[in-house]
């Protein structure tokens, strides 16, 4: 059994510890984190939410219904591909912080029907990652 | 006047000519300030060369005092007359000297005291300098961006990134030999000389930074044949306390083809991969035109091709 004195130095050394690897594990992952915050209807909205050090340039692509275009988005698509309804976003000059991208489309969606893509390159290592979203 | 024979225990020492240095420095219109970094030296330095007559400076300043000046180590030398001459004088006055000493057996004793003072102080300097300088050794690193390959008559960039251990000022120079079939355009920062006969370039630059990035556009002559290999090499050189030269590394050929510097696959089109590079590798670079526009236009398109009647890239709709 432990004493009193030494049970609270060792809470005080494991919540030190789980200060020190947490922080560590947020680098180490994503730099970018991205989710639907509409994803039904004709209002479409993802976040993305850049970590520090921001990459400098992100591509977001949003998979669409067969079908379906675009009618407008904010910001504008940089690309458009009606064949596979697919719209790609060139993010340049990206900084730590939001983005939001919002597109209103021709016709209704439901949840499931869409998803999205994230592409960037770690500037530290300079290796491209991808990820995908989901509603 | 080369003395090739190193001063006892120390490096192959030369005479140079204080005047011709000023002269050639003030007709390239060059600051004292630009030959003391090209060197590795002080301002206070130069001015000292330029105003004592005949200073004698080691054999290896003295080449790159020439090279920074764009003649030759013999152009700026003490003339092979004037310096017999002086010679003349120093012997009739060593004789003197000596003539003088037979007289005076006070300045025999005096003198090997003198000498011994003078050596001791030389020692003891050497290696207070040693202790504080000679051990430093600053690690630098050199790479280079080229792409894999370039269309005749049409514009690449080139980066050369440059990183060292050291904090604090630094002076480096960087020199870069391009190929006979190459035109160098622009950089950032800008050349601080291109060789007119081998088109070589050179930056003198003074930074605190632990990183940079020199970056250049160049472009192939249009007559040159396709399929060809061209070649890349360069070196940097930094000085603080002693001089660390080290090559550039990454890749060192480009070959010629019609296809686009971005397109790295080389399959005529560009993907997300490779505008991603492009922005990554250049976004930093505002004063460079590298023609991003196009870039855009064949990533957002279907790709491109060649129009060998205009020797351009075409953006497939």
């Amino acid at each position: 059994m432990l004493n009193p004195k030494t049970s609270g130095n060792l809470a005080v050394f494991v919540g030190a510890l789980l200060l020190t690897i947490l922080p560590m594990q947020v680098c180490a992952g994503d730099l970018v984190f991205a989710e639907y915050i509409s994803s039904e209807g004709q209002k479409i909205v993802m976040e993305l939410e850049i970590q520090s050090p921001a990459p400098n340039t992100v591509i977001v692509i949003q998979h669409l219904p067969k079908g379906t275009g675009i009618k407008q988005s904010d910001p504008p698509f940089d690309k458009y591909n009606p064949k596979r309804c697919e719209a790609k976003w060139l993010l340049r000059k990206v900084k730590p912080g939001t983005l939001r991208i919002s597109m209103e489309i021709t016709g209704s969606v439901k949840a499931g029907e869409i998803r999205g893509e994230v592409r960037y390159k770690d500037p530290s290592t300079g290796r491209m990652s991808k990820i995908h979203v989901s509603p | 006047m080369i003395t090739d024979r190193p001063s006892i225990g120390g490096p192959p020492m030369v005479k140079i000519d204080g005047d011709k240095v000023r002269k050639f420095r003030e007709s390239m219109e060059l600051t004292q300030l630009y030959l003391a970094t090209a060197v590795g030296v002080t301002t206070d330095t130069i001015s000292r060369w330029e105003n004592r007559r005949y200073p004698t400076i080691k054999k290896e300043n003295a080449l790159k005092l020439a090279e920074a000046l764009e003649v030759s180590l013999e152009e700026i030398l003490e003339d092979h007359e004037t310096g017999l001459q002086e010679e003349k004088i120093k012997e009739e006055q060593q004789e003197t000297d000596e003539s003088d000493e037979n007289r005076l057996p006070k300045m025999f004793t005096i003198r090997p005291l003198l000498i011994l003072t003078l050596v001791c102080g030389v020692i003891i300097s050497g290696a207070f300098w040693w202790s504080f300088f000679g051990h430093e050794t600053i690690n630098i690193t050199a790479y280079r961006f080229l792409p894999p390959h370039a269309a005749p008559g049409l514009p690449f960039p080139v980066i050369i990134s440059v990183e060292t251990d050291h904090v604090g000022s630094l002076s480096l120079i960087l020199r870069e030999s391009v190929p006979q079939e190459c035109t160098s355009i622009e950089a950032d920062p800008a050349f601080t000389a291109i060789d007119e006969k081998t088109g070589d370039l050179k930056w003198i630059y003074q930074t605190d930074m632990q990183k940079i990035t020199f970056c250049y556009l160049a472009a192939i002559n249009p007559g040159a044949g396709l399929e060809k290999e061209l070649q890349f090499e360069g070196t940097v050189t930094v000085r603080k306390g002693r001089s660390t030269t080290t090559s550039i590394k990454g890749p060192n050929t480009l070959r010629l083809s019609p296809l686009h510097w971005a397109d790295a696959n080389g399959d005529k089109k560009i993907d997300d991969e490779e505008i991603l590079t492009v922005y990554d590798e250049l976004g930093k670079m505002k004063d460079i035109n590298f023609g991003i526009e196009q870039i855009e236009d064949i990533w957002s398109e279907n790709g491109y091709r060649w129009d060998e009647k205009t020797k351009k890239f075409v953006v497939m709709p």
